[in-house]
């Protein structure tokens, strides 16, 4: 089974991304947020996305997003058992968005040694804290961690296919 | 029942709803409606009351278990099973019941914003439990009706 799993910060758009390429109503547990996430937004995952896409050649992509908040980490290690790859997504925008890559990219370690990755930047469109994406290269050049950087909204579909061809084509080479 | 009586009557006092210490008599009243449930039953050996995105709000835990974690692992548990019922019964979840030879675990909505969990021994009588974690349910809707 191909599995892909997204990954990524709360409010990064995992939950959008799966929504958007989806072929079926995705699985969520989203629910109401209580803590201070609730200025980002109203909901959040506490156990998983899901859903699949079927490639031209007729492959079926299964994908699972994870929780954003650190207190369901315990999820991480569920979820990316058996996968083929890892799509982080950061909110490019985070005035802190390299130290949350690199916490990401730290928790997954083990796995991103595994498989291959890909980073999808979110929410270019806003540039309140924007960071530029040079310094996206650089953190991933300074970790010898050389993995395709795409800037994307995670509304659009094309922009989420794209994230998973890229990832495929990381895992042929 | 009293100091939960007691909780409702502050809770409803403009005085405290004004000076903030709302959150404080809740959980007070919340840690209470635990402590009565372990009273109740030696066979029940811990309780967690938590929202629903996970974090833990009154504890009665014995060992060193880690609320925050359990609380965390309840809510996964709680939100899947809800999906899972929602598209198979188009209906919610009244328990998730976890059973092992060492003892089982439920888990519980109480208000729209928490949930119960409740660990019991092998030895524990599971419908007396539901029922005993029924009534710490109601008190639990009581107290935050009080708001
Ligand atoms: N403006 C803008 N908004 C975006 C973009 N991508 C995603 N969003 C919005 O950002 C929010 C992301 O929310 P989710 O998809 O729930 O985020 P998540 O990563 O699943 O978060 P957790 O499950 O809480 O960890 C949604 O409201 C999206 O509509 C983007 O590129 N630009
Ligand atoms: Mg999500």
């Amino acid at each position: 089974m191909d599995k892909i799993i997204f990954t990524g910060p709360v409010g990064a758009g995992k939950t959008t991304a799966i929504g958007s390429i989806s072929e079926i109503p995705p699985v969520g547990t989203d629910v109401q947020c209580t803590d201070e996430s609730i200025e980002i937004k109203e909901k959040t995952t506490v156990a998983m996305d899901y859903s699949y896409i079927t490639l031209e050649d007729g492959t079926r992509i299964h994908l699972y997003g994870t929780p954003g908040q650190e207190r369901f980490n315990f999820m991480w290690n569920i979820l990316t058992t058996g996968g083929i790859g890892l799509v982080i997504l950061v909110n490019k925008d985070h005035p802190q968005a390299i130290d949350e890559l690199e916490r990401y990219l730290d928790a997954f370690s083990e796995f991103i040694e595994q498989t291959g990755t890909v980073i999808g930047l979110t929410k270019c469109d806003i540039n309140k804290h924007s960071t530029d994406i040079s310094m996206f290269h650089e953190c991933l050049y300074k970790r010898n961690q050389i993995f395709p950087v795409f800037e994307i909204d995670a509304r659009e579909s094309e922009d989420v296919k794209t994230l998973i061809h890229a990832l495929l084509a990381v895992l042929v080479n | 029942m009293q100091i939960i009586n007691d909780a409702i009557t502050k809770l409803t006092d403009e005085n405290n709803t004004k000076s903030g210490n709302q959150d404080e008599i809740i959980n007070q009243a919340l840690d209470h409606v635990l402590k009565d449930l372990m009273a109740q039953c030696e066979n029940i050996k811990g309780a967690i009351i938590s929202s629903v995105d996970g974090i833990s709000c009154a504890t009665a835990l014995h060992d060193n278990l880690d609320q925050n974690r359990f609380s965390a692992m309840s809510s996964a548990l709680l939100a899947l099973s809800d999906t899972l019922m929602n598209e198979s019964h188009n209906d919610l979840t009244k328990n998730v019941l976890i059973e092992a030879n060492a003892g089982k675990i439920f888990i519980m909505h109480a208000t729209d914003k928490l949930l119960l969990s409740v660990f019991i021994d092998e030895q524990a009588n599971l419908g007396l439990s539901l029922a005993y974690a029924k009534q710490a349910i109601d008190k639990i809707e009581a107290i935050l009706s009080a708001l």
